[in-house]
């Protein structure tokens, strides 16, 4: 076993960094001695880091299960760019030859990364029983626990899949989950509490000042958030749950401010996801207007603002979103806009995916079938293959939603409070309160304003380039250089 | 609304696909922009002459698809009857008015080379790796994460000449934009992805250049199409990195191979027979080949003189009122001399 200061060797020679971030070390010590590992790590504390460290260290590939298809072409590509060459994607872009390429020299890659779906396949897990697992990786583990929109089914096959594989050592990642999801995430990948080794950090980010708006209208919430990206400084994110909003949006905010604004969302295709990432990243946009697809990997510390235009369905959800904010360590803030009623959005969404009792006893009789009911089709079918009757998938829907409710009625105290807002959240997630104070939140009768945080624009960078000056001959210059 | 706007409908180029004249089947319509290519689809699709537009809009979703043609009927621009498309005289004068206000395709003859999709990204992805290169820089993360393009873009670096390799290909791409306007030539330049360059999407893109994003859309894909046209027949870096993707001929995979063994003298029994394949599917490939390349199909193979004079006799007029007499319907020979002749009177039709 290597010593700390191996290790910390290790690290700067492979990954460049000095030191380990708080929490890394306690991490990866854990995982090199083959203890399964669950690690509630706010974003941006180095989670890739926790496998790749030990991926170089130990004999065996290392399998990433990531539920995001952006997310996890983002950290192969990062892989890559750091001239890892052994990595693969186990994804529905590949082609099935191509699948079948990669499944026939699987040994070869240190890191596979894979979605739950992909894993489910049985060609998959066996090719995966056949080589060497050094340890298995959960990212975003929440999903295991999540239900509404996001839930997907065939997270609850990777138990299986653990036990198929010869319990390798697995290690999960989030950025949040209560005390109720840490347990309910053990508990699906079937692993021994006693034995699990747990490094929870606190979700509290105190750069992030958290200030929410209530407003009459939609109108009225418009006029709101143009104020605020008028007056606060870039780069910021807002947070929509609708493509098409976040679309207009982001075309009526440009117009009106003259800043660089994009939207980013998973109806926009690859390419331009690809630029808009990048302009983002390099200071040319100022702000993006995404749905939840945007964010997840995303590595720039600097941005200043998060506003939420739409509430999340549960408080894990925001207070990973506003998460992105400041990173750096310096003042930031994140901002919810409510209007009345908001939360019907995420109610009616979560009713979409929760088929009725009669329905669920129809589909397991067989009156309807998978492609009547589309994705709650798909969920029903992943039930009654797991053997469940009519009468156990109900209640199961019933619990789902009734935690559902609780959920959303959080997320809607933290908007009604007039008490501190940072406490409210701490003690959602088990952790102790703190002191409020002027930058902490805008509970307790607090006043703030862009310029008592420091956040107030100055520079009149990232504004929209004048149309009329691109000139094709220059850009060829500027992008294919010659030293002659 | 960027769109052009007619009665407060959004017009999109769907209505140049339609006409006045002829009733459209939608479902061909739809078929042919999504790349569904059934030889009926096929026989359709070249009868309205909208073929380039194969396989345009794969990622098309029927509920946008029949959106826009209810807009269009609402507007009273178009009238469906029995899942056919006409338009009306207002369409059609919103049709003419269409071309008056948006860009036409000018590349239209390049469509067929390939999939314009993949030539685009590949192109990108190649530009991003020289601009890197020419700026000593390793350490970027790819625009493109598919395996096969990596790969593809990889061994076509490896096997060219280093030393002018980006002087090269800058020059290329410097005299295929001269060829267009300059607003396509920064449309098109300002797509790329380099060293320290995000490059701009469509719609960036096209609010820069005051292009509606309809256009936009278009554009692009006529732009790479007339990238792809350009370099076909070259040589020199630009068309090794394009060539792998170049189809000889819009045929399917399983029609070509039909296709190579009907020039090399086998009957249709002996390719049956060679391919374990029905006598109806070797039909349907040379049905496929006579629509694709009416110039090149020995129509008098199978059409002898005594057939020949038996069509004439029946079928006159206008080819798509023709209704086929079944007199075999056993094994559907004489369908598959029907649509023959169907489609070498159009051809006569269009060469005239
Ligand atoms: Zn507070």
């Amino acid at each position: 076993m290597l010593s700390e200061q191996q290790l910390t060797k290790f690290l700067q020679q492979k990954f460049g960094y000095e030191s380990f971030r708080p929490g890394q070390l306690d991490v990866v010590t854990a995982v090199m001695n083959g203890q399964n590992t669950l690690a509630v790590l706010p974003t941006g504390a180095g989670k890739t880091l926790l496998y790749q460290l030990p991926a170089y260290l130990m004999n065996g590939s290392v399998v990433i299960v990531s539920p995001l298809l952006s997310l996890m072409q983002d950290q192969v590509a990062r892989l890559r760019s750091n001239g890892e060459k052994s990595v693969t994607m186990l994804s529905s872009l590949q082609s099935v030859s191509q699948r079948q390429a990669t499944l026939a020299h699987l040994s070869q890659f240190r890191f596979i990364f894979a979605s739950p779906e992909i894993l489910a396949q049985q060609n998959v897990s066996d090719a995966l029983q056949r080589i060497s697992v050094s340890l298995f990786v959960v990212d975003e583990a929440h999903c295991v626990s999540q239900w509404g929109p996001n839930f997907r089914p065939h997270y609850l096959m990777l138990k299986g899949l653990i036990q198929h594989l010869g319990k390798p050592t697995t290690l999960m990642l989030t950025a949040t989950a209560t005390k109720r999801v840490q347990r309910d995430i053990l508990d699906k990948l079937g692993l021994d509490k006693q034995s699990v080794k747990s490094a929870v950090r606190s979700v509290n980010r105190e750069n992030i000042f958290m200030a929410v708006k209530k407003l009459r209208t939609s109108e009225a919430k418009n006029q709101e958030l143009l104020e605020l990206v008028t007056q606060l400084t870039g780069p910021g994110i807002i947070y929509f749950s609708s493509r098409k909003q976040a679309t207009q949006i982001a075309g009526w905010l440009q117009e009106q401010t003259g800043l660089a604004v994009a939207a980013y969302h998973a109806g926009i295709d690859q390419t331009a996801r690809y630029k808009i990432q990048h302009q983002f990243m390099q200071n040319k946009l100022q702000i993006i207007c995404a749905t939840s697809a945007f964010g997840m990997g995303i590595d720039k510390d600097d941005i200043r603002f998060v506003i939420h235009y739409h509430l999340c369905a549960n408080l894990e959800n925001y207070v990973q979103e506003i998460g992105r904010a400041g990173r750096d360590g310096n003042q930031s803030i994140a901002i919810l806009l409510y209007c009345d009623g908001d939360e019907r959005i995420p109610q009616r969404l979560n009713q979409l995916t929760i088929p009725s009792p009669q329905v669920v006893i129809d589909f397991v009789s067989g009156r309807v079938t998978v492609d009547q009911l589309g994705e709650s089709g798909e969920l029903l079918s992943f039930y009654v293959s797991a053997g469940w009757n009519a009468e156990r998938i109900n209640q199961s829907f019933i619990e789902r939603k009734q935690q559902e409710k609780e959920q959303l009625n959080a997320m809607l105290q933290y908007i009604m409070s007039e008490h501190c807002r940072r406490n409210l959240v701490l003690a959602y997630f088990d952790e102790t309160t703190m002191q409020h104070d002027d930058g902490c939140c805008d509970g307790e009768q607090t006043e703030w304003s862009a310029a008592t945080l420091g956040l107030q624009r100055e520079n009149e960078a990232y504004i929209v380039p004048p149309k009329g000056q691109f000139n094709w001959l220059q850009q060829l210059d500027s992008l294919f250089f010659e030293n002659s | 609304m960027l769109n052009g706007m007619t009665g407060g409908i959004i017009v999109t180029y769907l209505i140049t696909l339609l006409s006045a004249k002829q009733s459209r089947r939608i479902r061909v319509i739809e078929n042919i922009l999504h790349n569904k290519r059934t030889v009926t689809t096929l026989f359709w699709g070249m009868r309205y002459q909208i073929l380039p537009w194969l396989g345009s809009m794969r990622q098309l979703e029927r509920a946008d698809f029949d959106a826009q043609l209810s807009q269009l009927v609402a507007a009273g621009l178009a009238n469906i009857s029995q899942n056919q498309v006409l338009l009306s005289s207002a369409g059609y004068q919103a049709q003419l008015q269409f071309w008056q206000h948006h860009q036409r395709p000018q590349f239209l003859k390049f469509y067929l080379l390939g999939d314009i999709d993949k030539m685009e990204k590949r192109v990108l992805l190649a530009g991003q790796v020289l601009s890197e290169y020419s700026f000593q820089n390793k350490n970027y993360a790819p625009l493109s994460f598919d395996g096969d393009e990596l790969r593809a873009v990889k061994l076509w670096f490896h096997q060219q000449n280093k030393s002018n390799l980006v002087f090269q290909f800058k020059q290329e791409l410097t005299t295929f934009l001269s060829t267009l306007g300059e607003q396509q030539a920064n449309f098109l330049v300002m797509q790329l992805v380099g060293h320290k360059v995000a490059g701009w999407s469509t719609e960036q893109a096209a609010e820069q250049l005051e292009l509606p994003v309809i256009d936009a859309t278009m554009v692009r894909r006529d732009l790479w199409a007339g990238l792809t046209g350009f370099f076909v027949d070259k040589t020199g870096p630009m068309h090794d990195l394009i060539a792998p993707l170049i189809q000889a001929t819009p045929l399917s995979h399983s029609t070509q191979i039909t296709y190579e063994l009907f020039n090399r003298g086998y009957s249709i029994e002996q390719i049956c027979r060679a391919r374990h394949l029905k006598l109806s599917t070797i039909r349907e490939h040379l049905l496929e080949v006579a629509i694709f390349l009416p110039r090149k199909f020995p129509f008098q193979t199978f059409l002898s003189d005594p057939v020949m004079q038996q069509l004439e006799q029946h079928y006159q007029g206008n080819v798509d009122q023709w209704q086929f007499n079944a007199t075999d319907k056993s094994d559907g020979q004489s369908f598959f001399y029907f649509r023959l002749f169907q489609i070498m009177r159009s051809y006569q039709e269009y060469a005239q």
